[in-house]
């Protein structure tokens, strides 16, 4: 083992320089070289380098790597089938990687079992013991670490009235709803003060209401208690409102890991782009410095340093793009002008959707906020204007 | 060399393959599939193994390859017994079936009144021995029958008697999977046919029949093995019509051949393992018809079909009830048909070998059996359900527990009689001691049981294990305070099922008694082949009595229990 480590601590080490700066923006493809050295950083709860995982012929992780910070919130992000929930699985001691390690405190623990990780696990499912009552639940851990009676009943006590239980502890998980159940588990998971808390999907079988309501009260929860945090999660505007960072996930691989708002403006590939909010993405070739050309016209945008012919893919937020009076075409370099006609009309509450055919056969998703919207001019069958600013379109390099 | 295959290596050594964690309780839950897994080898493999091997001995124990099976096949009147035996099976399923079905859609699909009774009702077969419903039969239709005039002259003795009997016996077991397959269809489905103005044949076509048409068939199959394999009913009421389980008892027991024995066990066993094949075929496919989505069927009321129904569950409600009554009558008539005045006599059992104690016998075994049986199962299906590092010892230890469900009773029992007779075999002094027996029972009746457990276990989230090892939980807390608890009502079940399938059982046991330990059922059949009818009845209502107490017993405790440990069940 400490060869072992020795050896990669070398390899490592060059690197390690490199990271403060660029840490959180990181594509999948840099980070094994980014990670720095697992045993020396005090702050970094949990490192994981290349770990991989497969069932027979299906790769279900693949090359994974990333850090965690001490108290920091991340949310693995990614549809179902991504890989999410086993890489969570793994860190809890549940399932074994194939290859790869995972450091918690500078300590490989990537194939400790669970009881030895000193983690907290609450999953989709609540998994309450039926038979035992809520009082009893949350005790359970603290029953295994032989805590004293009196002790318990007053971490059981502070507890419950930090998730707000209160007159629930003589109730067995069938009486409650599912948030209370919820609550109950974390309590539970929170009770032995484990030092990583993972949760896996643990709002996905809640009703929207309850499930708005209790994700606030995780992130104060996690907030106050400064615990270092995991979740899985399929849902995009869960991860952002919840984690300090995300890690977004695809079929075994991460696409990108960084800040809501990073991931969100800033998307490394298609993917991501796609996957958070709405998207329209555009097929093209650089035809010249800052112009790409598409099916019958030209967009002009950052085209950075990529040579002409580079296959590309734009992304345009239909929030990003302006529909204006056909009377009232701005001229400016920095803009685009496109001929459109509205052929659909969705009232999604704060904004109205506009699907847009322009004259060149482009079909676009547009926002309109509720304010500007204007039913004269913002109706079916109408012709209007497209306006996109040159440095609101993002390219992507296929 | 790379730290990943590095690491890959060093635990490669333990676990063979990919690495895997290993929390203590894996290893534990390893070492005990691995220990099943050679109790299953010492319990079945070995002995159908050695019963395999003998058939291929000649008398003096030298090969003879498969000279018995020519003779066999030569033989017309044991290959009779073959065709026979294919006979009763198939037209008794034939009637049973269409019965079960119609009782059962009675109880699910219309609102005829007392469908709890009906259900009660459905089920008290399972108390009464075969022999006794066999007795039953013969006090009713037989040569001085109180009805015999109903066969038109007819023998009851042969296939009729053993068709009559066979019916009832597996009528609770038709009765049991017809209920189950009718419980599983949706109502929308039945809505939609509706609004979309389907007629009554059509719906029952489209609809009705797809959803239990595994149910049917699965229940064709149950029955069909369960007669072809049965041996008592067809001792009793045989007559002169041969069957292979007659035939094996004769050729063990009457001229010592264990050899032909060993051979028509093989005829009877690759036709059962072939029908068990079919059966998880059927129920392998069976699955996710009916989701957790799914609206249960209400029916609506409708006076002529809920009258209908309601008449058929009573026809064959009378018909059982006057079995039962025929047969408690007959063991306390003094000299059946000319003296029927009433008498205790018949209960003294005042026969050279046979008296209370192997009543007595009876109770102590099914008790043991019960007792020791649920424990083992229960753990047996635990480490199946828990052993989630190690899926080929899992899968092997899952087929091991559900192959007695493949072994006809007589079988496994002749198995069991060669093995352990198979000088140098270390077991040997087993034989003729109440051990033997239990050990034959358990192993006869693992599968149900099992299945039974590993549901229950199911029932348990996997994630709860899963909280519990994150909280560093031993095996024995977990079991204790949660898994125990919550499969408390299963392991009642699983000990009344045992008991009461122990109480009757007379195949799996009939070649391993000793005199010091005859059963009650046994002995049933020994005082029937003394001619004192009245005797074998009053023998075999005694069984009955015991049945029914355990099952109230078992009723009332149950309750009493499950409101004490399982709180949360009632809330």
């Amino acid at each position: 083992m400490t060869a072992k480590l020795s050896q990669r601590n070398s390899v490592i080490a060059a690197d390690t320089a490199r990271l403060p700066a660029e840490q959180g923006s990181s594509r999948n493809s840099d980070v094994s070289a980014l990670v720095s050295d697992p045993k020396s950083s005090s702050t970094r709860k949990l490192v994981v380098t290349n770990l991989s995982k497969s069932f027979g012929s299906t790769v279900i992780l693949k090359d994974i790597s990333f850090e965690i910070e001490e108290g920091e919130f991340v949310c693995f992000l990614g549809p179902s089938g991504c890989g999410k929930t086993t890489l969570l699985l793994c860190l809890a001691g549940l399932e074994s990687p194939d290859s790869g390690e995972i450091y918690k405190n500078g300590q490989v623990i990537t194939m400790a079992p669970p009881s030895q990780r000193d983690v907290g696990i609450v999953f989709q499912s609540y998994a309450l013991f039926p038979n035992l009552s809520v009082y009893d639940n949350i005790a359970f851990g603290l029953v295994n670490l032989k805590w004293a009676k009196d002790k318990i009943r007053e971490a059981v006590g502070g507890l419950v009235s930090l998730l707000s239980l209160e007159g629930h502890e003589n109730k067995y998980a069938s009486q409650l709803s599912g948030g209370q159940q919820q609550r109950v588990a974390l309590a539970r998971a929170l009770a032995v003060s484990p030092s990583l808390l993972l949760l896996d999907e643990p709002l996905s079988a809640l009703d929207a209401q309850v499930r708005t309501r209790l994700r606030g009260e995780i992130r104060d929860l996690q907030q106050r208690l400064k615990i270092t945090t995991v979740m899985v999660t399929h849902d995009q505007e869960e991860a952002q409102t919840l984690a300090d960072r995300i890690v977004l996930m695809n079929a075994g691989r991460i696409e990108q890991i960084g800040t809501p708002w990073q991931i969100y403006n800033e998307p490394a590939t298609p993917f991501v782009a796609d996957f958070m909010g709405v998207s329209n993405l555009i097929q093209g070739v650089v035809s010249a410095q800052d112009e790409v050309a598409c099916d019958h016209f030209a967009l002009r945008c950052n085209t950075q340093d990529h040579p002409v012919g580079t296959k590309v893919q734009l992304l345009l937020r239909p929030e990003d793009i302006a529909l204006v009076a056909p009377t009232n075409m701005p001229e400016h370099s920095s803009v685009n002008l496109l001929q459109a006609i509205i052929v659909k009309i969705e009232y999604l509450g704060a904004v109205v959707r506009a699907h847009v055919v322009s004259a060149t056969g482009l079909t676009l998703k547009v926002d309109i906020s509720k304010r500007d919207f204007d039913p004269a001019l913002h109706g079916v069958s109408q012709a209007l204007g497209l306006t996109i600013q040159t440095n609101d379109i993002r390219l992507f390099v296929q | 060399m790379s730290t990943q295959s590095l690491n890959a290596a060093g635990v490669g050594l333990f676990t063979r393959g990919k690495p895997q964690i290993m929390e203590r309780s894996d290893w534990l839950v390893r070492w005990v599939c691995v220990a099943y897994c050679v109790a299953a080898l010492c319990t079945i493999i070995l002995p159908v193994g050695a019963l395999f091997l003998r058939s291929l001995n000649n008398a003096n124990g030298a090969y003879v390859g498969l000279q018995n099976y020519l003779t066999y096949f030569g033989t017309s009147a044991l290959f009779d017994s073959f065709l026979n035996s294919l006979l009763v099976s198939l037209v008794t399923a034939t009637i049973v079936v269409p019965m079960a079905f119609a009782y059962a859609y009675g109880l699910l699909r219309t609102c005829m009144p007392c469908k709890s009774f009906f259900r009660g009702v459905a089920l008290i077969p399972l108390l009464i021995p075969g022999v006794l419903k066999a007795i039953a039969l013969v006090y009713l239709f037989g040569n001085q029958g109180l009805l015999r005039e109903w066969l038109f002259g007819h023998p009851l003795y042969g296939p009729i008697g053993i068709v009559g009997a066979s019916v009832i016996w597996t009528f609770p077991f038709a009765v049991l999977i017809m209920l189950t397959a009718l419980q599983h269809v949706d109502q929308r489905l039945y809505q939609a046919a509706a609004v979309l103005k389907t007629s009554a044949w059509r719906t029952f076509l489209h609809v009705t029949w797809p959803s239990c048409r595994y149910g049917v068939t699965t229940a064709f199959l149950v029955v069909t093995v369960s007669v072809f394999t049965d041996f008592g009913i067809a001792k009793v009421i045989g007559g002169d019509f041969r069957v292979l389980a007659t035939d094996i008892y004769k050729e063990v027991v009457g001229q010592q051949n264990f050899e032909m024995g060993a051979v028509i066990s093989v005829m009877l066993l690759i036709p059962a393992i072939l029908v068990f094949l079919l059966e998880r075929r059927v129920a392998s496919k069976q699955v996710a018809q009916f989701t957790g989505r799914s609206l249960p069927y209400t029916p609506k009321p409708s006076a002529w079909r809920d009258g209908v129904f309601l008449g058929w569950c009573i026809a064959v409600t009378v018909f059982i009830a006057s079995v039962l009554g025929m047969a408690q009558f007959a063991s306390l008539v003094k000299f059946w048909p000319y003296n029927l005045s009433l008498t205790f006599a018949h209960y003294s059992f005042e026969i050279e070998g046979v008296g209370w104690m192997n009543f007595s016998n009876s109770l102590w075994m099914a008790t043991l059996a019960a007792s020791f049986g649920t424990l083992i199962i229960f753990i047996g299906a635990y480490v199946v359900e828990k052993a989630r590092r190690d899926l080929g010892l899992r899968k092997t230890l899952q087929m091991l527990m559900l192959l007695p469900m493949a072994i006809p009773g007589l079988v496994l029992g002749l198995a069991y009689l060669i093995f352990i007779n198979t000088p140098g075999n270390p077991a040997g002094w087993l034989y003729g001691g109440m051990a033997i027996l239990v050990i034959s029972t358990v192993t006869h009746l693992y599968s149900v049981p099992h299945l039974t457990c590993l549901t229950a276990l199911k029932g348990l989230d996997r994630e709860i294990e899963s909280v519990g090892l994150s909280l560093n939980t031993s095996v024995a807390r977990m079991l204790t305070q949660v898994t125990l608890p919550v499969c408390l009502a299963a392991l009642l079940d699983v000990w009344l099922y045992m008991f009461l399938c122990a109480m009757t059982t007379l195949s799996a046991v009939i070649f391993l008694y000793s005199s010091d330990t005859k059963l009650a059922s046994v002995a049933v059949i020994h005082i029937d082949e003394t001619g004192r009818v009245a005797s074998a009845a009053a023998m075999a209502m005694l069984l009955v009595y015991v049945c029914l107490a355990v099952r109230l017993a078992h009723h009332l405790i149950a309750q009493k229990i499950l409101r004490k440990f399982q709180p949360w069940r009632t809330s």
